[in-house]
């Protein structure tokens, strides 16, 4: 395995830029989520880094070996990528056992290598001789990753992987493939628009938006300190608010708040988590209750301030209000706010 | 399955040249533009065959698309013979000077009034025009004295022919030759309104011997073939000869010729020449053909009225204008 | 996420593509080109004649005709046998399906045979539609099979019987198969030269071809190919707008119930004879016939000689020309469904054009334009072939499009990405799952040119018959006994597609927008 260095990664379609400058280091043994709306460019991203798509400019590292530059290109069988696209794409015509011992030459096509593969991906043996079509949507994911992982590449490419599994497939797969590529020891680049995903499985995430990379760092770190609002609201709901920042303390809409940040007007995020619902006595910040969404262990409160700014908190559901009810609301802990000249 | 239906599917192409080269003949036949009907040329060429050793390739259609044929193929033309059923086809092939003149031999063999002047072709068989009628729907008195009455309204609806046939173009070639223009006009229209058109004249013997029409403009061999064979299509239904010069009683004359741009000239010669010989005459006469042999050393006889009694009138072989014919046809609507 | 693909270059398929196009308009540029160039006086002397009004007549007359009495004969036979408890619904599935294993011109000749009354407008009619029905027939059925049973009872419990429940929930929703099966026969009557010649009924076909046999490539004839392909063309366009917005409404499979059936009650037994006397007419008239002929012809002598060789030269020009046609095909389909731009969709439509072009104006161009531009070409095998693959290009396309769309180009991805190079991708992955359905194209086209007539007739070389051609040679002169062996192996050679298009109409098969279009690929 080696690690995926992507530099100055240009791309466009007629018209429209689809890639502008991307740099991306995607360390040795990681896995890197690369997370965007539709249409933000992730997905050509991944098919510049497999050979599918020549770049416009940039460069392509896989470990010290340039395999995409200006200049040269080197060709998608010959760099050693895995790849496994959305809903698997197993070959139809051929059964699971061949599907994973496809990439492999003749010779090293056994019977062993096969059953190492199927462990590998926590699959049963007796899968072999299934056509894909009489597997369940988990295990074709797993069959397509041990499909990659069977020629030793040096990085595996996913591309929305679980975007065609149900909700709660989806949680239990991720884990399943994070395993997986953890076993194998595997470098790898996800591609995903699922937030959650991104955040639960990735070692690192990138955060692309039109065509930019515009935030890399660890789930922790992006969730606690956005590069900026459109951002933090990707990731993880919140609620924005202006307010004044003075001498480490912002005043806004939703009382005097703890921030890190220079003087002057700034938009400030809380997180729902963030917000403490409490008796109307207890807090100086009223709001009434508009919508409640009940999670079991959880709840989601929607709220109206006074001035009609809508507040989002998630608690325990120990303390469940009505609709219509009125309640004082906290914020605890600091707070991220963004200069409202960075605008 | 389907590799292996698609290797079947190749490996049938490519043997296809392979056989089409021994089923169609290798390039020593003589190549034989037919119009005369298949099986009674098929049977004069096997004779021919088997007496010289000299293969025939038969391409079998009708007169005036092979003629048409052989015009727009001009010098390319594979064509070594051309053969066919009536005159018209003929002279349209010479017009264009695409014949060569035949040997004074093979032309001796046939009386003058059935060849051209130039020697670029020669007669080797004839039919008659003749009115094959209903026997329980017209009654012999009423039959009409010429064929151009047919075209009165007393015969509306009583009244058949094949006009995309070659043999009735050849009829209205021979009235055209003799009558003139604006009467054949006239005729055709009138045809035109009284009749009803089939495809084939085996098709209009059929239907007037059904009783599905009163009468119908075909060639005497029709009716004396169905008769020698079991007589289904015809045994309710007879023969009505004009004669008396009348255009009804015209006599069409089946050519053959030499064609100058033909790879096997000599060959071509020889296939010609036998088939106005005794021997070629002999094997038409003896044939299911029931047509009239132009060689007088040998009569058809059977059943069929002798040639010498048909009262055919005078009409100049080379003087039948197809081209003509197909535009007062096209004006009539008929075609 | 889609990922757009742009190829400005000039590609090999593109300009395959367009070389395959190319020869596909020949024949329609051919048609354009000689009346464009005709001479106005000549145009309208040859066009506005008493004798073309009269074969226009009496081809809308009897396109009309046939086109409703198919619609009745086919929607009412799918309604009997999908939705009512007639009882033994396979075995009338099997019987309503089977004409169209006696290629028309054959059920012609059945009749025509037996009686001469069929030589009229009425006989056409009969005969033509006894023929074709079965093109309503399969859609329709297709369309009921498919049909859940959810929007009838909507329909009923709002308060609408059963009758008028079906009729307005579930008719509306059969109008694409009956509008796509009303077209195919309408094209067919169109296009049909043999049947209409036997029948005596004179159409635009059998005016050409006569036109052909006596003034050979005529300004005349021209001037009707022109007319005929036109109407092929209005008819493809009433369809069009006939279809409208309801186009892209296909009725989906359904995984729902199937509707309860209407009890026939006392009229069962109405039902049975009804459908009796149509197999009657349909299959048992032209089968009586052929097995008459049959044994009157085997009394004289049976040429087994002249039959073999007409059956060898029919097989293997069935072979080449369906390798060619699927080899044309390839390119268009591959443009259409992996490169998709406003030229390779130009390109496919391009490509269906063979469906308003009738054989013989097809036969009659390529004679001309092979003999005046390419004479070495004239009266060789290749012309013919290229007949052929023009039209049976619309067939071929069709499937193969489909089985290129079974091979999406993700998994070349992926094999590339496991270290293929391009040609072992193509060998192992994207040829084994293209393979079946370019093999079904080929297997169809295959039957469709054994049982082909009108080129056949004009086109075939020196020396080279047919079942067809031979088959059609004995019963135009009306020796129907000799025609009779012929008859029956053409009969034999249309029974497989048959057979395959009757199972792809039954219950979740395939959608009912679907079938019109499978519908031309057998008949």
């Amino acid at each position: 395995m080696s690690a995926v260095t992507l530099s100055g990664i240009s791309k466009s379609y007629g018209a429209q830029r689809v890639l502008d400058s991307v740099d991306l280091h995607v360390p040795d043994g990681s896995l890197t989520a690369v997370l965007g709306p539709s249409g933000c460019g992730k997905t050509t991203l991944l098919r510049i880094v497999a050979g599918f798509v020549r770049s416009e400019a940039g460069t392509v590292s896989l470990g010290d070996r340039v395999v995409e530059s200006p200049g040269t290109a080197l060709a998608a069988e010959k760099r050693g990528v895995g790849y496994v696209p959305q809903e698997g794409a197993l070959f139809p015509h051929l059964d699971v056992a061949a599907n994973i011992l496809y990439g492999l030459p003749r010779g090293r096509r056994s019977k062993t290598r096969l059953a190492e593969l199927l462990d590998l991906a926590e699959l049963p043996h007796d899968v072999a001789r299934r056509s894909p079509h009489e597997l369940s949507g988990g295990q074709q994911q797993r069959v397509a990753l041990a499909r990659a992982l069977a020629p030793a590449p040096r990085v595996i490419l996913l591309d929305e992987p679980f975007s065609s599994l149900d909700a709660g497939l989806r949680v239990s797969a991720g884990r399943a493939v994070r395993r997986v590529l953890r076993h194998a020891g595997a470098t790898a680049l996800l591609v995903t628009h699922d937030q959650g995903e991104a955040l639960s499985l990735a070692d690192q995430v990138a955060v692309m938006r039109a065509g930019r990379v515009v935030q890399v760092d660890s789930p922790t770190a992006l969730y606690a300190h956005p590069v900026d609002p459109e951002t933090a609201t990707f990731i993880g709901g919140a609620t924005v608010v202006s307010g004044q920042v003075r001498g480490g303390v912002a005043l806004t809409s939703l009382g005097d708040l703890t921030v890190r940040a220079e003087d002057g007007p700034a938009r400030v995020l809380v997180r729902p988590e963030q917000v403490r619902l409490v008796e109307l006595a207890e807090a100086g910040v009223h709001g009434t209750v508009t919508e409640v969404s009940f999670y079991g262990a959880q709840v989601v409160v929607h709220l109206d301030l006074a001035d009609g700014t809508p507040v989002t908190a998630r608690g325990s559901s120990a303390h469940t209000p009505e609709s219509g009810e009125k309640v004082g609301l906290l914020v605890e802990g600091a707070v991220v706010a963004y200069p409202e000249s960075s605008q | 399955m389907s590799f292996r239906l698609i290797r079947a599917l190749v490996a049938a192409a490519l043997a296809l040249p392979l056989l089409a080269a021994c089923g169609g003949g290798g390039k020593d036949s003589v190549v034989v533009y037919n119009a005369q009907h298949e099986e009674l040329i098929d049977a004069v060429a096997k004779a021919f065959t088997k007496k010289t050793g000299i293969k025939v390739e038969l391409r079998n259609a009708s007169d005036l698309e092979l003629a048409n044929q052989l015009v727009t193929e001009g010098k390319r033309s594979p064509a070594d013979v051309f053969l066919t059923e009536n005159s018209p086809a003929m002279a349209l092939v010479q017009s264009k000077g695409l014949f060569d003149t035949l040997d004074a031999a093979t032309l001796d063999r046939i009386p003058a009034a059935f060849r051209p002047a130039d020697g670029s072709w020669v007669g080797f068989a004839a039919r008659s025009t003749v009115l094959v009628y209903n026997k329980d729907q017209v009654k012999q008195s009423d039959l009409p004295a010429s064929l151009m009455d047919l075209a009165k309204p007393a015969w509306k609806g009583k009244v058949s022919f094949s006009p995309t046939g070659a043999d009735f173009q050849a009829i209205v070639a021979g009235v055209l030759a003799l009558k003139g223009e604006a009467a054949t006009k006239a005729w055709l229209e009138g045809l035109k309104a009284n009749g009803k058109t089939y495809d084939g004249n085996n098709v209009v013997l059929k239907s007037v011997n059904n009783g599905d029409v009163a009468t119908g403009i075909v060639y005497h061999y029709y009716w004396y073939r169905d008769q020698e064979e079991a007589g289904d299509n015809s045994d309710d239904s007879a023969l009505h000869f004009f004669g008396k010069q009348d255009p009804g009683a015209f006599l069409s004359v089946s050519g053959a010729g030499v064609l100058k741009n033909g790879k096997h000239q000599a060959d071509a010669r020889t296939f010609v020449d036998y088939l106005t010989s005794e021997a070629g005459q002999k094997i038409i006469a003896d044939s299911y053909a029931l047509e009239y042999t132009l060689n007088p050393a040998v009569q058809l006889g059977r059943s069929v009225p002798p040639l010498a009694s048909l009262q055919a009138p005078p009409v100049g072989i080379s003087d039948l204008d197809s081209q003509k014919v197909i535009e007062l046809m096209q004006d009539a609507n008929l075609l | 996420m889609t990922t757009i693909r742009v190829h400005p270059r000039l590609s090999p398929a593109l300009l395959a593509g367009i070389v395959v196009v190319g020869l596909t308009l020949i024949p329609l540029g051919y048609v354009v080109w000689e009346t464009a160039t005709m001479g106005p006086g000549q145009l309208h002397d040859l066009l506005w004649r008493p004798r073309v009004g009269e074969l226009l007549g009496n081809t809308l007359k009897l396109l009309v005709t046939v086109v409703a009495l198919t619609v009745v004969l086919g929607v009412a036979g799918a309604i009997l046998v999908v939705r009512t408890n007639l009882g033994a619904p396979m075995l009338w599935h099997a019987l309503l399906s089977a004409p169209l294993a006696v290629p028309a011109f054959v059920n012609s000749y059945g009749w025509v045979s037996l009686t001469s009354q069929v030589q009229s407008y009425w006989g056409a009619v009969l005969v033509v539609s006894l023929s074709y029905f079965p093109l309503v027939y399969l859609p329709v059925v297709a369309s009921l099979a498919t049909l859940d049973a959810a929007p009838e009872e909507v329909a009923r419990s709002l308060g609408r019987g059963r009758a008028r429940a079906f009729a307005g929930a579930a008719l509306p929703r059969l109008l694409p198969g009956i509008l796509g099966g009303a077209l195919l026969v309408g094209l067919h009557v169109l296009a049909e030269f043999g049947a209409l010649q036997l029948l005596g009924y004179p159409t635009f076909t059998t005016a050409i071809y006569g036109q052909y046999r006596s003034a050979f490539a005529s300004n005349a004839g021209t001037v009707l190919s022109g007319v005929l392909v036109t109407l092929c063309i209005l008819l493809l366009l009433v369809e069009l707008l006939a279809r409208g917005r309801r186009r892209y409404d296909r009725v989906g499979r359904s995984a729902g119930r199937p509707p309860e059936p209407f009890r026939l009650g006392a009229w069962r037994p109405v039902a049975w004879a009804a459908l009796l006397g149509l197999t009657a007419l349909s299959l048992g008239v032209p089968g009586y016939s052929l097995v008459h002929w049959l044994l009157v012809g085997s009394s004289t002598e049976f040429p087994i000689g002249d039959l073999s060789t007409a059956l060898v030269s029919t097989l293997s020009l069935a072979a080449a020309g369906a390798v060619l046609t699927v080899l044309m095909a390839l390119p268009l389909a591959w443009l259409a469904v992996r490169r998709r731009t406003t030229v390779s969709t130009a390109l496919e439509r391009a490509g269906y054009i063979a469906n308003a072009l009738p054989g013989i104006v097809v036969a009659l161009a390529l004679i001309t334009v092979s003999i005046r531009v390419v004479p070495s070409l004239y009266q060789t095998l290749p012309v013919l072939l290229l007949a052929y693959a023009i039209l049976f290009l619309p067939r071929a396309l069709v499937s193969v499009r489909s089985s290129l769309e079974q091979a999406p180009p993700v998994l070349e991805d992926v094999s590339r990405s496991l270290g293929q190079s391009a040609w072992a991708t193509l060998r192992r992955v994207t040829l084994p799952l293209v393979a079946p359905g370019i093999g079904a194209g080929a297997a169809l086209v295959f039957l469709a040119i054994s049982t082909e007539l009108t080129a056949t007739l004009l086109l075939s070389p020196i020396g080279t018959t047919t079942l067809a051609t031979e088959f059609w040679s004995n019963s135009s002169s009306v020796r129907y006994g000799a025609a009779a062996p012929y008859a029956l192996l053409l009969v034999l050679a249309a029974i497989p597609a048959t057979v395959m298009l009757s199972l792809h109409a039954r219950p979740g098969r395939a959608s009912a927008a679907e079938i019109p279009r499978r519908m031309e690929l057998a008949a």
